[in-house]
């Protein structure tokens, strides 16, 4: 009798211990998706803004639709990509995305370039707060994804280690991506705004 | 960067996780002395010997004590600054409207209420960025008007009910990047529930004085028993020792907590905008001050403490000083640490050598604010000098133009150098052995290049304190190349680096030499000191841009126009696509604007190496020559004036 009982316990606390892993992989899955959701929020802003840019750019860039015409197609390349990858976080469609973005990005490094010529534009007051807001909006991008590649690590990680993974034969917990984007040419807008 | 401020912040960790352990310790060691005086009290006055048992009862006794009291207090601070907040009559900021709203709005609607304040609109904009990047809620931002002084603070209870207050010296003195190093330092307290810790570390404090308060007041009155009293004198000395020596863990616990926020707040931004928010409020008149009554009673919570900026300086109960928090931020670029190391080594090794008056020609007079350095650096490179004339003398056949073309020899003293650079050892020790003059020659081969370049960077930085590049002589510049000669580029640190390539930018932009300019790009060309491909790793992308504009602004003929292009091609290559570099070419080579050229980080180099006692007076002779009394704030204009003043002034 004393020995059942002792059996039983000890599947009561193995089936627990399971459970607690579980819970704590769904948990930490969820935050990792999460991450992603509000790095989806805030490209999202980026591409709302980009055609008030265009609309304020065009009245002095007379001269310049060829560049407003490509931040345009590259914005609707992004938007595309972006919704199919909030759809379906896998790999190759986040590739998708890192590439339509990183095109956007180039494509707004551009106009900002051109910009830079034509004073009347740099001192148009919405123009300075679309910049603001084109400022931290790739601020928030560049955080937001810091906090997803750091949420989905401490995933993975979780997914990776013993005895967690002897429980991914029974479950399916798929890694989840990283994300890279090439912001690095999207820094051009801060050096625009009213520092 | 990254990885000092990662070190800094797990070092900070640890710390104050032992020093918390100490904490509790002492709050431990009180109550066990509390319970203990106790049963003595009651045993003296004919209770029989206490047992373990009524040893560990009267002990948790005293503990629960302790802990409601403490409970009470908690609750008591936490009221007692949400009424502060409101008593200073602070109103929170309205989220204000934004861009997105312009679709619900209308234009005009829009256009009308977005003519609101902006900068309220920014602050907004970062405190949001920052709770992105550290994934809490946006507190209620408040600005305190009133007050002049660069400071920031944040209290509250838990995280869903939580308030930022800046100051307005704060909106009106910092550009967006050091805000935001303000506000990242905040939110990284928040992160790390400073907040409440804090709290609880006063409020812990809080109780063990009032109990020594009250047995101090109790132990006085006529109505007890003089062994009562006795006991009550016991319960106050141990209460009040606890609280000292609480108070004295609590100080360094907040210190530790004040570098770990520093250094995460670097992490949160990647950006120096920690480091510069420190050194614009050290350079502020004003300091830290916060214009409210009991300002001293939330310095827990602040960015620095509510003082002036000399006061500053100094370590106060709350936070570490200010030059301390930069050191830990950039341990690297301290050149006055460098220099006092350097000079310590120098005159530990040679003594009895005589500074001979080389170097005595500069006027203090003349130069306001001639970096505190000068006469360290002035000594210190008498003292190589003289050290190397003996030496030269007596190895002839050993001079560096004959060994520099020893390659063997050449490879393996530069290879060693980054290894051996942290510590200059090698060179006191070879100082040593000249004096004795038995020096083996590998050793003095050693001693000769590094010290050579140990001479040449000191020479560096006193010709950039000396700013003889006014004139445009071509004696100073060749002064330049030949101490740039003496450079060895594998020893020099990053930051050091960094550094000399902002001095030939400044130089270059406040002299309008464009042989000077030339000279460096010659430099580049030559790669003696640093090839493109150092230069394209250690360059951030907005410094490859300015050298780009420096080159464009500063070489007129055609000609010459034609190797910038080249060069500012070659700096971007490969690190964007083809597209970008002709991007960057269009925006300098075409364009042409450009527009008032960037002194500042002239500047701030300059006041980087400034004692606090020169500062003052940089800033005195400021209000003097803008005739300006009372408050002046000491802004980039003034710099700027200063320092023109300074470049034109004959020398």
């Amino acid at each position: 009798m004393g020995f059942f009982l002792i059996v039983v316990l000890l599947i009561a606390a193995l089936v627990f211990y399971v459970i607690a892993i579980y819970n704590k992989l769904v948990m930490k899955r969820n935050q990792g998706k999460n991450s992603f959701a509000q790095i989806s929020v805030q490209l999202q802003r980026r591409h709302d803004l980009i055609p008030q840019l265009i609309e304020v750019a065009s009245r002095y860039l007379t001269h310049e639709q060829a560049t407003l015409t490509e931040v345009a197609q590259a914005r609707s390349g992004a938007v595309a990509a972006n919704q199919q990858a909030a759809k379906d976080p896998n790999p190759s469609n986040l590739n998708l995305l890192e590439r339509a973005e990183g095109m956007l990005s180039n494509a707004l490094g551009r106009l900002m370039a051109v910009s830079e010529q034509y004073p009347d534009l740099k001192a148009d007051a919405l123009m300075q707060d679309l910049m603001e807001e084109m400022t931290t909006t790739e601020n928030r991008i560049g955080f937001a994804r810091q906090a997803y590649n750091d949420s989905i690590l401490d995933y993975n990680n979780a997914r990776e280690i013993f005895p967690n993974n002897l429980l991914l034969s029974f479950f399916t917990f798929k890694p989840l991506p990283e994300l890279r984007f090439d912001l690095e040419s999207a820094q051009a807008p801060a050096t625009m705004s009213r520092a | 960067m990254s990885l000092a401020a990662r070190r800094s912040v797990a070092k900070s960790r640890r710390l104050s996780f032992w020093l918390l352990v100490l904490f509790a310790l002492v709050i431990n060691a009180v109550a066990a002395a509390c319970a203990l005086l106790g049963l003595l009290t009651m045993w003296l006055s004919g209770w029989s010997l206490p047992t373990l048992k009524a040893v560990l009862i009267s002990y948790a006794a005293t503990v629960g004590i302790l802990l409601a009291l403490y409970g009470y207090r908690c609750f008591k601070n936490v009221r007692l600054i949400e009424q502060m907040i409101r008593y200073w009559g602070l109103k929170p900021l309205q989220r204000p409207i934004k861009l997105d709203d312009s679709v619900i709005l209308g234009r005009e609607a829009y256009e009308q209420q977005a003519a609101l304040p902006s900068d309220h609109h920014q602050l907004y904009n970062i405190v949001e960025e920052l709770c992105v990047a550290a994934g809490l809620r946006v507190p209620k931002i408040y600005v305190q008007t009133d007050s002049g002084g660069i400071n920031a603070f944040v209290v509250g209870s838990d995280l869903h009910n939580l308030s930022l207050v800046v100051t307005q010296g704060l909106l009106d003195h910092l550009n967006r990047e050091q805000t935001a190093g303000v506000i990242a330092h905040e939110i990284a307290h928040l992160k790390a529930g400073d907040h409440r810790f804090n709290l609880r570390l006063l409020s812990v404090i809080q109780v063990l004085e009032g109990v020594a308060k009250f047995s101090r007041h109790e132990s006085t009155s006529s109505h007890w028993l003089t062994s009562k009293r006795q006991s009550g004198i016991g319960f106050a000395t141990v209460a009040a020792a606890g609280a000292w020596i609480a108070t004295q863990i609590q100080e360094l616990i907040c210190h530790q907590r004040e570098f770990h926020a520093d250094a995460s707040g670097t992490l949160f931004l990647r950006s120096d905008g920690v480091y510069e928010a420190l050194i614009k409020i050290m350079m502020h008149t004003q300091g830290g001050l916060i214009r409210v009554d009991n300002a001293a009673s939330i310095n827990h919570f602040c960015f620095v403490p509510s003082l002036g900026a000399a006061a500053l300086s100094g370590a106060s109960s709350t936070h570490p000083a200010i030059e301390s928090r930069l050191l830990k931020l950039k341990p690297s670029v301290n050149l006055k640490c460098l220099i006092e190391s350097l000079e310590r080594q120098i005159t530990s090794s040679i003594v009895e050598l005589d500074p001979p008056p080389r170097f005595e020609t500069i006027e203090e007079s003349l130069v306001p604010w001639a970096p505190a350095f000068d006469d360290m650096a002035a000594q210190a490179n008498q003292r190589l000098k003289q050290a190397q004339e003996p030496l030269e003398n007596a190895h002839p056949d050993q001079s560096p133009q004959v060994l520099s073309q020893q390659p063997a020899n050449t490879d393996h003293v530069l290879s060693a150098g980054p290894r051996a650079y942290g510590t200059i050892k090698p060179v006191a020790s070879g100082l040593g052995s000249i004096k004795n003059k038995s020096a083996q020659p590998p050793y003095v081969f050693d001693l000769d290049v590094r010290s050579q370049h140990e001479i040449a960077l000191i020479r560096l930085q006193k010709l950039v304190s000396e700013k003889g590049c006014a004139q445009g002589a071509q004696g100073f510049i060749a002064e330049v190349l030949e101490v740039l000669s003496h450079l060895r580029a594998p020893l020099l640190s990053k930051a050091q680096t960094h550094e000399l390539l902002t001095n030939f930018r400044s130089w270059a932009l406040s002299d309008h030499s464009i042989h000077f300019w030339e000279y460096v790009l010659l430099y580049y060309l030559k790669s003696s000191l640093l090839d493109f491909e150092q230069a394209k790793l250690l360059l951030s992308d907005e410094q490859k841009r300015e050298t780009c504009q420096a080159w464009f602004e500063q070489i007129c003929p055609d000609t010459e126009r034609r190797f910038a292009r080249e060069y500012t091609r070659r700096l971007f290559e490969p690190v964007h696509d083809q597209d970008l570099a002709s991007i960057e070419l269009t925006r300098f080579g075409f364009s042409g604007t450009g527009g008032e050229p960037d002194r500042w980080d002239q500047f701030f180099w300059a006041a980087r190496c400034m004692s606090p006692s020169r500062k003052k007076r940089l800033v005195g002779l400021c209000e003097q020559a803008l005739g300006l009394d009372g408050e002046i704030c000491f802004n980039d204009e003034c710099a700027l004036y200063l320092l023109d003043a300074w470049l034109s002034e004959p020398r």
